[in-house]
């Protein structure tokens, strides 16, 4: 193996390395599991790949990373998500 | 008599380069048809089809994902060829840049043929010098032979670790790629020790990295000197490679240009590609006349031999630059770097231009452009229509 | 250095002869070129190919102007053409043509469309002239030994196709004359 010249454009994925956008967040998910039917979607659609799904479990969300967008409260068939004021 | 240290065939440029192809054993290859590259990927897929070419040929709707599928089979480690030509490169142009500056070893060769509109098969260099700035190395041969030479050198010189940059070898479309010539090629095990198998990769899969990165303009600025100084380091890194190359082929390989009788000359032609054998035989013509002419041929265009056409050109009364391209509302490319390596020094440098959409140009041309430079009549630029 | 401009139409397979006769100089350990010209060819297309042959390198690349030998491999293309345009003085005309005319001083013929109906040479109801005219050529011109040529044809064309092939050639070898 030889060392790569420099200026060879990789980047080193590492965790948080443009921040912990959950810092981003105004309006915070809130999954009411009472309505939940485990349909997924929410976890096909979040942009930030922030919902944690385990087979046959309840979705949960990775509030570190979750940049409160919406779109999984958009997309829930059972509107079991709600969008919640961020209290600090 | 010349040492011949290989076998003698009788090859057309097309199947010449699929040839060395053959013998670099790459594992990967996308090539989409194109006039007049056909003939390369016919000759490649029979290779792979009988078991003579290990390697996996990718069928791509576009010269686009030819170059994308082994963008990225090269950065998982595999050693890989292209083809094309013409409109294919200008629609490949995407992905050229983006190999130039992930600054992958990817070879490609490119029977150049004129650009539309108008519409022609023919050759010109346009659509090879379009590609100037895409930080690929550019090669170009003057004969099947050197074609066939230069594939081979082209490989090492991509993956050498002071390099690490796409390469792009250029002959003239039809008048290199469909002519038959006597090419002497090297025996498969000469050529497996000086082409050994690929000694890194890009990308670690113990050690996951993000390949084509987004970068802040700090980094990205870094990046693009990084990529100016591979380019310069690798003039010394083709000249080796060329020498060692001589050693085993017993065929000379002059370095990034070619002089030809230009050293005591007054007068030299500055040329690329197959008509530099017809401005040999004006050369020759007119020598024989008494007339101190010569040739500078130039073999590597990136990165562009300045010292070298210098030192070569710096005394002379007058120097006549062919080109087969043009850069419109400018001038000739070529002629515009030769006239950068001369700045500072007090030489005349006239343009030829000519050969455009496969208009044949005759030894006869050059000679009378070069009697002209001689007699102080010729015009700054002349076009051969 | 000799200079050899083939004519012919798309389908006689112009451009193969052409290789093989730059295949057999290449074997004989000379130089040689085969280019052939593309327009938009198709079969029925007025067809050419040059070949370079020559005991020293070749840098040229131009196009041929001043043919040595003009070879015609169809006889109508005389009107068409007008393949004698720069013909050097003292060149040579090959034709393929069973009724042939003067149409300059050192005129050979050979009637290939015979030999290679004769001998079952068809590719899609058309008659395939190239190896018997290179035989023709061979007998000609001696640039290439006709044995060499042989042996270029039985490796382009292996097995049946081959052998015919070569008998196509050795016929357009002894039936050629010179138009007196």
């Amino acid at each position: 193996m030889i060392n790569l010249p420099p200026g060879v454009p990789l980047a080193r994925p590492s965790l948080g390395s443009s921040g912990q956008t959950g810092t981003w967040r105004v309006l915070r998910p809130v999954i009411h599991y009472n309505k939940c039917t485990k349909c997924r979607l929410c976890f096909f659609y979040c942009v930030e790949n922030t919902i944690d799904l385990e087979l046959n479990m309840f979705p949960k969300i990775d509030y570190q990373y979750c940049k409160g967008c919406g779109v999984c409260a958009q997309v829930c068939p059972t509107a079991a998500i709600e969008m919640m004021r961020e209290v600090k | 008599m010349q040492v011949t240290k290989g076998v003698v065939k009788a090859l057309v440029g097309n199947h010449a380069v699929a040839y060395a192809v053959k013998q670099a054993k790459p594992q990967v290859l996308a090539v989409y048809p194109i006039t007049p590259q056909t003939t390369m990927l016919e000759k490649l897929s029979e290779y792979v089809d009988r078991g003579e070419l290990k390697a996996r040929m990718i069928r791509v709707e576009s010269e686009h994902s030819a170059l994308a599928s082994i963008y990225g089979a090269a950065v998982a480690g595999a050693r890989v060829f292209t083809a094309t030509a013409s409109q294919g490169l200008l629609y490949m142009t995407e992905m050229l840049y983006w190999a130039g500056g992930q600054r992958v070893p990817i070879v490609a060769a490119v029977a150049t043929r004129a650009l539309a509109s108008p519409w022609s098969i023919l050759d010109d260099h346009q659509d090879f010098m379009s590609k100037r700035d895409a930080i690929w190395i550019q090669m170009m041969a003057e004969n099947v032979q050197e074609a066939y030479d230069l594939t081979i050198q082209a490989f090492r010189i991509s993956e050498h670790e002071n390099v690490v940059l796409p390469v792009m070898m250029g002959f003239d479309g039809f008048i290199l790629t469909h002519t038959m010539e006597r090419v002497e090629v090297l025996h498969d095990s000469v050529v497996d020790s000086f082409i050994p198998p690929r000694k890194f990769n890009l990308v670690d899969f113990t050690d996951p990295v993000g390949v084509g990165p987004v970068a802040p303009p700090e980094d990205y600025i870094r990046i693009r000197f990084e990529a100016k100084k591979a380019m310069e380091r690798s003039k010394r890194v083709i000249k080796e490679i060329f020498r060692e190359y001589e050693d085993i082929s017993g065929r000379p390989q002059h370095g990034l240009v070619e002089c030809f009788m230009c050293r005591d000359a007054d007068y030299v032609v500055v040329s690329m590609g197959a008509w530099s054998g017809d401005a040999r035989v004006a050369v020759k013509r007119l020598r024989e006349r008494g007339a101190k002419v010569g040739l500078l041929k130039v073999r590597v265009f990136r990165p562009f031999p300045f010292e070298e056409v210098r030192d070569y050109l710096r005394d002379c009364k007058g120097v006549l630059v062919m080109d087969r391209a043009y850069s419109f509302g400018s001038g000739g490319i070529l002629v515009n770097e030769v006239k950068v390596s001369l700045y500072g020094h007090d030489v005349p440098v006239h343009s030829l231009v000519g050969g455009l959409g496969g208009m044949d140009v005759r030894p006869l041309h050059i000679q009378t452009a070069l009697e002209n430079l001689m007699e102080g009549k010729l015009e700054e630029e002349r076009w051969l229509l | 250095m000799i200079e050899i401009s083939l004519k012919g139409r798309g389908g006689q397979g112009v451009v193969t002869a052409g290789e093989i006769m730059a295949k057999a100089a290449i074997v004989e350990g000379k130089y040689a070129q085969s280019i052939p010209f593309f327009g938009g060819e198709r079969r029925g297309a007025p067809v050419s190919c040059e070949v370079r042959i020559s005991d020293q390198p070749i840098s040229l690349h131009r196009r041929v102007y001043n043919p040595d030998v003009v070879t015609v491999f169809d006889a109508t293309l005389m009107d068409l053409l007008n393949p004698l345009t720069g013909i050097k003085e003292g060149g040579i005309l090959l034709i393929n043509t069973d009724n042939p005319r003067r149409y300059w001083n050192r005129t050979y013929y050979v009637d290939a469309t015979g030999i290679a109906r004769s001998l079952g040479l068809n590719i899609a109801g058309w008659a395939v002239v190239n190896t018997a005219m290179v035989g023709a050529l061979s007998s000609v011109t001696k640039l290439v030994d006709i044995g060499t040529a042989e042996d270029v044809v039985k490796e382009e064309f292996p097995g049946k196709l081959g052998e015919l092939n070569v008998e196509a050639m050795y016929l357009g070898f002894k039936e050629v004359r010179a138009l007196d």
